[in-house]
């Protein structure tokens, strides 16, 4: 039986796979520079940074990984789609590679990005 | 060079840690080019990556860690480290932050008056020697005057080394059992399932099995906020397998829940009657493993009708004193007792409809499906805990599914070390390392012959010492006079502290006993103590910890304890040179013999390094379970001179040289030597592979029978046959009452570690939940006049709390209902949860509380 909750993660059509090795070599080197921000609070690199409460309240219960890479992940119009959306890692992506699909076992972004509203529970 | 997952997530963790540091290009290149095993080592400007180990929860994740400037300036996931291929949670990315918080303890501290205990003062700063010399003294005059009335609560968040240090100092030097620790209050309750079943501790699987089988059942354990990692690992592969399916079996919809395919919610205790059920059917249909159930399991009932543990004489009741008592049933006895628990009983009992039931048993039965149960602290911390960890092994044998890759129960552990340094190490007071008992003559002597002790020594030991709950409640009572604690925050994580914090008139205790305290950090706990010693923390030494899956992992020493902090086993040390000064074993002087290996007495010293001390002692216990490294223990474990029942089969738990543990970062035991070569063992007692691919070739070729039925042979049960135990269903201790009509349970929550000392520190996790919250069900709230975010004063029979409610559905309760996390220490929740305990394993249930609640 396949199984039907299974999460569209393909948020880019076209995998160049001939710029895998490339791309991994970026992925050593070119991390983004920029640190994230969220709610005017900044992260060091490596620190997953939470999710602001204002607008992201609830999107988690009622649209688990999809309501995420809704916004935060790549398509054709942009990386992130939503400009206005912190990008996701390229790490978090199978090989590193952001036209693929996000790394099965990072599905679970709230494990990662809490809320940091109290006021929001 | 080749591209993989693996090599390009250690690529980005090590440069995102030099990015930090300032060093983007070197780090790169230094991670792109690093292979397991190997430390990157010191970069030009100065940073070094160490090899770590999360010291949360216990799934043990492996985190790489970078230093600089003697700060850990980055944290990320180890993609070397078997148990998390790379993978953390919020609370691993931000490791390093525990490091730091402005109030770490620096420097010992006394209080000299014990009317301030319970306050934020009292306690003045002293020297090493004052502060040692007072526990000494302290010390070493009860245990001349009375050794019943000392104690010693140790932690599964200690490592190895030091709680097998402590241990030896308090069993071997003190000649005293009460010690036992907080996997008492955790994962006691899979010990002895795993004891009694097995006749060894730890399951036979691993974490492997996530990505094998094709459903899941999650008995009591929200996973996704407990264990997230491991979550995250199966939910990867149910998303991604065909026709996976998850069953989530619980008292409370969680964040586990939201994905499953189906959720059973059942009245709180009533997990026995399904499983039983799910026997009968199995059995009624004829769906059983006949062959599986011949060739090697033995059934057995036990005693019942055990009451409950309320009262302190309880351990000495008619039924508490036999609790544990089994007796050899036939087949057909054990279905004449299952037969009463059809779907529809079940059903009626638990809540859960019986078509679901059935469904469930159809999983387990169904031969072309592999099957994986996982538990935690919702069947441990239960008033028949160690039942219901027999009832999921009855399940598994009945079906004959069970340490077969993708196939078999699977006790999730609570801490990052419960298993390596609690189970392992043997911090129980009726334990010795390696699952040895001090009530078997055998144990004691092959004991005796690895600590060079006379032989007989040890049989002053030979009674077991207080459980958690009684030290607690005797301290309370004043039958404690000396109480040592180090790695944990019992006056949080402890039970019914309406009466252990003395709150109570007849309960004051904790002001006349001599109270010690190990931490990092101040604490509720240390608010009781006499004295406080302050100690390193996680990467400012070295240390190993043993995680759920029977994986042992190191962790490098990545910076230096801030101030006067020491390391946990100096400060053993020094008191065990005090207590023992002047004292012999045999003709010997006892600390030398203990301990002389490693220590100075002269120079107050160790004799080498840090890495070179942890060697020195995991080479003494790693003889435990490598029986050739002495002769004396070797006769002793094969029983040469025929004067025990049998051998030992102490191989069954063997673990590697020290510094293979550095080499490859982790192996899961028994590891196993192959053409010079150390490998772990995925599936014990499992034959069905070579010993290279993880199956357990060498350990069923040396003490099990080759060839049997499945290639399984459980060489550890003494006739080869685990123990299938009937256990009926008794219902709860409480049940809600008009005065007190919600039940309540209490747990963990993804952002923060147990108590909170630490995680609250760290301000990103404390900004996500900054404060403790009871969950209710929405009528219930609007029946009562509560609104969400409302303070509202919750009372059991054991005292009340204060605490704001919310209906959010992080934790969607059905009515009569609730929730609490316990981290937040100004709420105390632990106020109002009972504190009896399972009769067998003496684990508390945490789980089933009666509470009444009203608007503050």
């Amino acid at each position: 039986m396949k199984s039907t909750n299974k999460p569209k993660m393909l948020v880019a059509g076209v995998v160049v796979a001939t710029m895998a090795f490339g791309f991994a070599i970026a992925g050593c080197s070119s991390q983004p520079k920029s640190l994230a921000t969220t709610n005017d609070i900044t992260y060091a690199e490596g620190q997953p940074p939470l999710m602001p409460a204002n607008d992201h309240q609830g999107r988690w219960e009622s649209l688990g990984v999809k309501g995420c890479v809704g916004c935060h992940g790549y398509n054709s119009e942009g990386n992130p789609i939503n400009a206005y959306a912190t990008q996701i890692p390229d790490d978090h992506y199978v090989n590193g590679d952001h036209n693929g699909q996000l790394t099965s076992e990072r599905e679970q972004c709230i494990q990662c990005h809490p809320l940091d509203d109290p006021s929001t529970r | 060079m080749e591209i993989t997952r693996r090599n390009f997530v250690k690529a980005t963790a090590v440069s995102l840690a030099m990015a930090a540091a300032g060093a983007a290009g070197a780090g790169a290149l230094a991670g792109c080019s690093s292979e397991k095993g190997s430390s990157a080592g010191a970069s030009k400007d100065g940073t070094t990556t160490y090899t770590g180990v999360c010291r949360f929860c216990g799934t043990g994740c492996g985190v790489t860690v970078q230093a600089k400037n003697g700060k850990i300036v980055s944290v990320a996931g180890d993609p070397d480290n078997c148990s998390n291929k790379g993978l953390n949670c919020v609370k691993g990315y931000y490791l390093g932050e525990l490091l730091t918080g402005e109030d770490r303890l620096t420097k010992p501290l006394i209080r000299d008056d014990a009317s301030t205990k319970g306050t934020d003062g009292g306690l003045r700063e002293a020297t090493w020697d004052e502060a040692l010399d007072l526990v000494a003294d302290k010390l070493r005059t009860q245990w001349k005057d009375d050794k019943s009335k000392i104690g010693l609560w140790l932690s599964g968040q200690q490592p190895i080394t030091e709680g097998y240090l402590s241990n030896k100092f308090w069993k071997a030097g003190l000649l005293s059992n009460n010690v036992d620790c907080n996997a008492r209050q955790c994962m006691a309750s899979a010990v002895m399932g795993f004891m009694n079943i097995f006749g060894t501790d730890e399951p036979a699987g691993c974490y492997e099995d996530l990505d094998l089988a094709d459903t899941f059942v999650t008995w009591g354990a929200n996973m996704a906020e407990a264990h997230p990692v491991l979550y995250s690992r199966f939910m990867a592969h149910k998303m991604g397998g065909e026709g996976v399916k998850h069953f989530d079996l619980t008292t409370v919809k969680t964040r586990t829940s939201a994905n499953a395919d189906k959720v059973m919610v059942f009245r709180p205790g009533s997990d026995i009657a399904i499983a039983n059920a799910i026997c009968n059917y199995i059995i009624q249909n004829n769906l059983y493993d006949q062959q599986f159930l011949n060739e090697h399991i033995q059934f057995k009932m036990g005693t019942e009708n055990l009451g409950n543990a309320f009262d302190d004489g309880y351990d000495k009741t008619p039924a508490g004193a036999a609790a544990n008592d089994v007796t050899p049933a036939t087949w057909d006895q054990i279905v004449e007792r299952f037969a009463p628990y059809t779907l529809e009983y079940a059903s009626q009992v638990s809540g859960v409809p019986a078509a679901d039931i059935e469904a469930l048993a159809k999983e387990y039965a169904d031969p072309n499906r592999k099957i994986m149960s996982l538990w935690t602290m919702g069947v441990n911390q239960h008033n028949r805990g160690v039942w219901m960890n027999h009832c999921i092994y009855n399940i598994h044998f009945l079906v004959g599914k069970i340490a077969k890759p993708g196939n078999g129960p699977f006790s999730l552990t609570g801490q990052p070390s419960a298993c390596g340094t609690a189970r392992e190490v043997g911090s129980f007071c009726h334990r010795l390392p390696a699952d040895l008992l001090v009530a078997n003559e055998q144990h004691r002597r092959y004991t005796e012959a690895i600590w060079n002790l006379p032989e007989g020594y040890l049989d002053a030991i030979k009674a077991p010492g207080m459980h958690t709950v009684k030290m607690f409640r005797e301290m309370s009572k004043g039958n404690l006079n000396f109480l040592w604690s180090a790695h944990n925050n019992w006056a949080v994580s402890m039970p019914n502290l309406t009466r252990f914090l003395g709150l109570k008139d007849e309960y004051k205790g904790i002001f006349s006993c001599f109270t010690v305290v190990n931490e990092v950090y101040p604490t509720k706990t240390t608010q009781y103590a006499d004295v406080v010693f302050p100690v390193a923390m996680w990467m400012e030494r070295e240390g190993q910890f043993g995680n759920g899956e029977r994986h042992t992992a190191v962790f490098e020493k990545a910076c230096d304890a801030p101030g006067e902090a020491w390391w946990d086993n100096k400060v053993f040390l020094e008191i065990a040179l005090r207590v023992l000064d002047g004292e012999k074993i045999g003709d010997e002087d006892a600390f030398d013999t203990l301990f002389g290996q490693i220590y100075d007495k002269n120079a107050h010293d160790f004799k080498n390094d840090m890495h070179e001390t942890n060697r020195l002692l995991w080479e003494e216990y790693r003889t435990f379970s490598n029986p050739d490294m002495n002769d004396k223990a070797k006769a002793i474990d094969a029983n040469a001179d025929g004067k025990f029942a049998g051998p030992m089969h102490m191989k069954a738990k063997q673990l590697a040289p020290y510094d293979v543990y550095f080499d490859q970062h982790d192996l899961t035991w028994p590891v196993r030597e192959v053409n010079g070569k150390w490998v772990p063992t995925k599936w014990r007692f499992n034959d069905g592979g070579s010993q290279e691919d993880g199956f357990d070739k060498i350990g069923v070729e040396e003490m099990g029978t080759p060839g049997k039925y499945g290639d399984l042979s459980f060489y550890k049960t003494p006739n080869q046959r685990p123990s299938f135990v009937f256990r009926p269903y008794e219902p709860p201790a409480q049940e809600p009452s008009d005065e007190y009509p919600f039940w309540f349970c209490t747990g963990r929550l993804l952002e923060h570690w147990h108590t909170g000392s630490m995680t609250m520190r760290i301000p990103e996790l404390k900004r996500a939940v900054p404060d403790g919250l009871i969950y209710m069900n929405a009528q219930d709230a609007s029946k009562l006049g509560i609104a969400d975010g409302d303070r509202v004063k919750v009372s059991s029979p054991y005292g009340s709390v204060e605490i704001t409610a919310t209906t959010a559905n992080r934790f969607d309760c059905a009515p009569g209902y609730t929730f609490a996390a316990f981290f937040d220490d100004r709420v105390l929740i632990n106020k109002i949860v009972e504190d009896l305990y399972d009769p067998i394993s003496k684990e508390t249930d945490f789980k089933k509380t009666c509470v009444k609640i009203e608007k503050a």
